[in-house]
């Protein structure tokens, strides 16, 4: 095996000094709705709400939070798959927004995505070869035997044998199709990659396939990811940093250890506290939460988190908390448990 | 890594003393699908029990057999479905030779089930009290209005929050978390001995799947049931279960105590999946990934189903199929021709 691709120990590893690739400006996105008898009763969903964050050249930045938190809509948004409702994205210092059609088609080159679904995300219909190569075809990358090399090279870079390339997704196994979405998405030889559940539909026996895979991957081409799950486990084994996400907003953002030795809101408390460890060693005792996640069409005034937080106190019901950031790279919006100076 | 052990001496699985007393039994279940490409054999000589009060976990990944197991115990299975050999034994009343009157009483009476997605057990054009009184009704015969007063105390026993209130919701207007609680009602109302939960809190979010988790602990130890909980999760199962089977390609491969199966994983699929799995407090800079696929029951490989993904394999591995035997000097079984000594953490080194 190659070697370890760990985390936070080597001195090359991206930190508070590394630059941006992608920021988040106080991006948010909202659905319309319809409800009511004919649809006439239209509702508006939050789906991300004033989102303000950087993915730093190199890293993964790790997304946890339950559904409907926006998490997926937000990766979309950073590769402009959806256009915002407000805010904008600067990718290498430009701003997404302000690009013609012809300069954003040049720019999807650098950023793509991996989708959950290793299924319904391929063409059933294409050769894998096919697949592989339409990215490589719009952008005029190679054409012919040239291009045919670079696939087969796709392919043996993701675990895959070159004469993969002519047979057709539903050969092979959920694993295997997973690394084929991957290798669509190196493809175009992007700098920055949006993981959404990527191991998600995966039997656990192969989910780490996949996982080292990524890793393997950004160690060698020096990749930044955006990896959105709802496992915690996961994303805790990848990540450099975590942001956790309440219903539309980041309430908490960190680097991954000091987030999983010491999370500071009472949500990410919570999340932490509810994931099933495979393990028999006593659990940390922490508060749980009871109750649901409100609903992102009418999110709760103050903090969102306020319904289901122990730890509430009267403001904490009328004034929303800002995400403030502080000493050890980490930034919290909670005005019971602010993030120290 | 420790060396394998030497070959333990073999004895065929031995049931345990209290086998009489057993709650449930399965033994020896082979259960075959006719599919337009073959016969498939989905559970191929099952064999488990469970004890009254107990927790019994089934691990396995998809097509492992852990849910046709439990199907198979209620006489769910679908129609392209045939019991082969083997028997299922409730309060040791055998369930396959049962008349389907005396089935129907078993059914939602001392066994209930529920079931991964309640969105889609449920009926969404009846309120979720309608649903529990009628359930109710059905089993103890008892007035529409009593029905209705007692379906309103189940809800409050799997803490649905103002339950009088929410009883005449519908079930689109229920979170996932709070539909799931109305099967729990549902399948709780009849007061059953056995609860057989099928990956219960898969679709749920990580901090519902806590509270249905302890909701199920609770109500377990309240009304002194037994249950079969299955998932693909070794994380639910590490602190819900008493026992834990763990499936492969339709085979159980090892069966121990649970803190016994954790600490001290006999087979090396076991302790494979133990190794695979990140971890939040215990970082390995690499997974230890397992090679290769779950094998497609229609080309098992032959011999030990797993030998051609396990790091131990070795020539008698592919001649002879290894049957369940004493592991760990007595504690649990386990399928395999060269179990682990049994190291903390197992092949994790």
């Amino acid at each position: 095996m190659s070697e370890p691709a760990s985390r936070g120990e080597r001195p090359d590893e991206p930190g508070p000094g590394t630059p941006a690739l992608v920021e988040a400006r106080g991006l948010s996105k909202s659905f319309p709705l319809r409800r009511g008898l004919f649809g006439r009763r239209t509702e508006v969903v939050h789906a991300v709400s004033d989102v303000t964050l950087s993915v730093r050249r190199g890293e993964t930045l790790g997304v946890v939070g339950e559904s409907g938190c926006g998490k997926s809509t937000l990766g979309r948004l950073l590769i402009r798959l959806i256009e915002p409702t407000a805010g904008e994205v600067v990718f290498d210092g430009r701003r997404l927004g302000d690009l013609s059609a012809r300069e954003m088609r040049a720019l999807r080159r650098e950023m793509q995505i991996v989708f959950q679904d290793p299924y319904g995300s391929l063409e059933a219909r294409m050769r894998v070869g096919d697949i592989v190569a339409e990215g490589i075809e719009i952008h005029r990358i190679a054409r012919g035997a040239e291009k045919r090399e670079r696939v087969e090279r796709l392919l043996e870079e993701v675990g895959l044998r070159p004469e993969h390339a002519d047979r057709y997704p539903h050969e092979f196994s959920g694993g295997q199709r997973q690394r084929i979405g991957i290798a669509r998405a190196l493809a175009v030889g992007p700098r920055f990659l949006v993981l959404d559940e990527p191991v998600s539909a995966l039997d656990v026996s192969v989910q780490a396939q996949v996982v080292n895979l990524l890793a393997d991957l950004q160690a060698r081409h020096g990749l930044t990811y955006f990896f959105v799950s709802h496992d915690l486990r996961v994303v805790a084994h990848l990540s450099h940093r975590i942001a956790v996400l309440y219903l539309g907003r980041v309430v908490e953002i960190a680097p991954r250890d000091a987030l999983l030795a010491g999370p500071l809101h009472p949500y990410a408390r919570a999340l932490l506290a509810a994931v099933p460890e495979a393990s028999v060693d006593p659990r940390p005792a922490a508060p749980s939460v009871q109750g649901d996640p409100p609903s992102p069409v009418a999110p709760p005034p103050g903090c969102a988190f306020h319904p289901r937080c122990p730890f509430a106190e009267a403001r904490c019901r009328t004034e929303r908390p800002e995400l403030v950031a502080g000493a050890g790279d980490r930034a919290v919006a909670c005005h019971v448990f602010p993030v120290p100076r | 890594m420790s060396a394998v052990s030497p070959r333990t001496s073999g004895v065929v699985a031995a049931s345990s003393a209290a086998g009489e007393a057993a709650l449930l039994e399965v033994r020896d279940l082979v259960v075959e699908f006719a599919t337009p490409r073959g016969t498939v054999r989905a559970l191929d000589g099952i064999s488990i029990e469970l004890e009254r009060g107990r927790t019994l976990g089934l691990v396995g990944e998809s097509g492992s057999g852990k849910s046709v197991t439990a199907l198979s115990i209620l006489r769910l299975l679908d129609g392209n479905a045939r019991i082969v050999r083997g028997s299922v034994r409730v309060d040791g009343e055998d369930v396959a030779a049962m008349p389907d009157d005396r089935l129907r009483e078993l059914r939602g009476g001392r066994v209930a089930m529920i079931f991964q997605e309640p969105s889609t057990s449920l009926n969404p054009v009846f309120t979720v009290g309608f649903q529990v009184a009628e359930a109710i009704r059905l089993h103890r015969g008892v007035s529409k209005r009593d029905a209705w007063a007692q379906a309103v105390d189940m809800l409050r026993l799997v803490e649905i929050p103002d339950a009088e209130r929410r009883a005449k919701s519908y079930p689109h207007e229920m979170s996932g978390g709070m539909k799931q609680r109305v099967m729990i009602a549902i399948a709780l109302s009849c007061g059953p001995e056995l609860l057989v939960a099928d990956e219960p809190t898969t679709a749920l979010d990580v901090t519902i799947q806590a509270q249905v988790l302890a909701l199920l602990r609770d109500l377990k130890q309240r009304l002194g049931m037994s249950m079969l909980l299955i998932t693909h999760d070794l994380g639910v199962v590490a602190n819900e279960a008493d026992e834990v089977a763990i499936f492969y390609a339709g085979r159980v491969v090892e069966k121990a105590p649970t803190r016994e199966l954790f600490a001290r994983p006999a087979h090396p699929y076991t302790a494979a999946l133990l190794a695979s799995l990140p971890r939040l407090r215990e970082r390995a800079a690499r997974l230890v990934a397992i090679p290769g696929v779950v094998p497609d029951l229609r080309r098992l490989p032959s011999g030990c189903r797993f030998r051609d993904r396990c790091a131990f394999a070795q020539a008698r591995c592919a001649t002879e199929d290894p049957a369940l035997r004493p592991a760990r000097d007595g504690s649990g079984l386990v399928a395999c021709h060269f179990p682990l000594a049994g190291t903390e953490a197992g092949v994790n080194a």
